[in-house]
């Protein structure tokens, strides 16, 4: 798989409700380009709502069922517990760095 | 609306318009509130998560994205703190919303729930009223008894 067609997402600071419509457009716009394989970058957010894990959840499904994949990649010590907390660790591949997100991906194509 | 703040000692006060981009404040506000309340950051980091839950129901549920005033007063209660939210919108009533199932699959995942799940796991006391005059009152309360982050683990349903 090229770099090409994996598409990565680096969402800023604070996924509310506010926010999280920006979230799932940049997701979005890859899958309108037909990139499947998707990374969300997470090293430079440092608050997340249940707002963001529903535009996650519904990416999730669709990508999945287009036969596609997201990875959520560097997650802070917080963001990992609320997504623990939501049961969404059971549901969501997560790795430490979006460079171990991206060889993952390379690896499942 | 101009955002009003007030505080004495042990209790704190915002009024805020209920519009998604006053979420960042709040957050800030009940951040800086509960540490003032005695949290610690960690402790204050839930609730702020829990308000934000809540408030969010509020804009878009008994708002329903219109706007309308958003009172939040923060105190001490015991050693933790007590957090009461108001709102002068529709009525809705939180014990009819489900529990999510944390351990379904991907395609039976219902995406409501969460975040009243997040207000239930992370405070110690949630309890909603309504009252013709007084609206709707969520109160929630925080007790600092160095519980762990919930993991999500608890026996599947």
């Amino acid at each position: 798989m090229s770099d090409g067609e994996i598409g990565i997402v680096t969402p800023q600071g604070r996924i509310d409700a506010a926010t999280s419509p920006q979230l799932e457009v940049a997701l979005h716009d890859h899958m309108a380009a037909g990139r499947l394989h998707l990374i969300v970058d997470f090293s430079d957010v440092h608050y997340l709502s249940s707002s963001a894990l529903k535009v996650l959840l519904v990416t999730l499904r669709e990508v999945r069922h287009r036969g596609g994949d997201i990875r959520l990649a560097a997650l802070r010590d917080r963001g990992y517990d609320i997504l623990e907390m939501a049961g969404f660790h059971r549901l969501f591949a997560i790795d430490g760095s979006v460079e171990e997100a991206r060889a993952a991906l390379e690896a499942e194509a | 609306m101009p955002t009003k703040t007030g505080s004495s000692a042990d209790t704190h006060v915002l009024r805020i318009d209920g519009q998604p981009e006053s979420l960042a404040r709040i957050g800030d506000w009940i951040m800086e509130a509960a540490q003032a309340c005695g949290l610690d950051e960690d402790e204050a980091f839930k609730v702020q998560l829990a308000v934000d839950e809540a408030c969010t129901n509020v804009i878009e549920h008994a708002y329903e994205g219109r706007g309308g005033t958003i009172e939040l007063c923060c105190c001490r209660e015991g050693t933790g703190i007590r957090v009461r939210i108001q709102d002068w919108g529709q009525s809705f009533d939180l014990d009819a919303v489900r529990q999510p199932d944390l351990y379904a699959p991907l395609k039976d995942r219902q995406v409501g729930g969460l975040g009243l799940h997040f207000m239930r796991s992370l405070m110690d006391q949630v309890r909603f009223s309504f009252d013709q005059d007084e609206g709707n009152v969520l109160t929630m309360v925080k007790t600092c008894s160095g519980k762990h982050f919930p993991d999500g683990e608890e026996t599947p349903a």
